[in-house]
């Protein structure tokens, strides 16, 4: 059931990406691209999917559960450190440079638009990067404390 | 007349944008789960399974919303000139940060923001600020000033 209502939302979330223009890789670096030509329109589809967002979280905090039952979800980070500021640094700059995001890309890879295909398979690259490079520094410091 | 409006901009672009915080706010409410398109991307790599079905089930149904929605209308343009360069380094930038900082467009942007949340509130402002040297530097790759 879970999953079923996740297939809807997935759905219903890549058909309003691709009813805003979002899913346009050149819509978001018009947004970004200061200057004359500045395109505010995702400024606008972003204002009014947080607009849609809040009535959500405020009723989700009301109901104080989710509507159907399953696995627990592990609770939203909270505060702030250094790698949340230099991992949306990053992010960002690849978001810049593409105009893609993993969501957007996945709607666009759907369209058979090999950019998006690349993008969110290089993505999943990214994160194995990630993944691996922290593992072996954590290795590598447990090296160096039992030598030490 | 009203479906010319609703595909047209900035109405599409509203009603879009708020289709996709409909999809955040149902996610939300019915099972739980924060939107969060990069970190459901990265269950594609493994952790925990119970979670990661349903975040596939939504991946899928953003793949395959375009196929959808092409029954009913066709598709919007989209897709400028390809640089399989850049968008395999952006990909690679995209994913490295996502899984440094927990961060992404649609969990910070939107629903972070939906939660009235500080830490996304940063992260939002290091996405843009990365986005935008990102988007200067993709017009220099294309320019020619900069090499790929």
């Amino acid at each position: 059931m879970i999953r079923l209502a996740a297939l809807a939302c997935g759905l219903l979330c890549g058909g309003g990406l691709i009813l805003s223009g979002l899913a346009d890789p050149a819509r978001v670096q018009a947004f970004l691209r200061p200057g004359p030509d500045w395109d505010p329109s995702f400024g606008l589809a972003l204002l009014a999917a947080i607009a849609v967002a809040f009535i959500g979280v405020r009723l989700h905090r009301r109901l104080g559960q989710p509507l159907l039952p399953g696995p627990s979800v592990p609770a939203e980070a909270e505060g702030l450190d250094a790698r949340l500021v230099a991992g949306s640094l990053i992010f960002g700059l690849g978001w810049g440079l593409s105009g893609f995001s993993p969501g957007t890309a996945l709607v666009a890879g759907g369209q058979f638009l090999g950019d998006g295909a690349l993008f969110a398979t290089a993505a999943l690259v990214g994160m194995l990067v990630h993944d691996l490079a922290t593992a072996r520094g954590r290795a590598s410091m447990k090296n160096l404390r039992s030598r030490g | 007349m009203i479906l010319d409006w609703l595909l047209t901009a900035p109405g599409a672009t509203v009603i879009g944008g708020g289709l996709v915080g409909l999809s955040a706010a149902l996610l939300l409410v019915l099972t739980g789960r924060a939107m969060n398109l990069s970190d459901m991307l990265g269950s594609l790599l493994g952790g925990n399974e119970g979670l990661a079905a349903a975040s596939i089930a939504f991946l899928a149904g953003m793949v395959l919303a375009p196929t959808i929605w092409q029954i009913w209308v066709p598709l919007p343009d989209a897709g400028g000139a390809t640089n399989v360069p850049l968008v395999l380094v952006a990909g690679l930038l995209a994913g490295f940060g996502a899984r440094l900082g927990s961060t992404g467009i649609s969990g910070q942007a939107i629903l972070g923001l939906a939660r009235l949340s500080k830490r996304a509130l940063v992260a939002v402002v290091c996405l843009l600020l990365g986005g935008l040297v990102g988007v200067m530097a993709s017009g220099w790759v294309r320019s020619g000033t900069v090499a790929p």
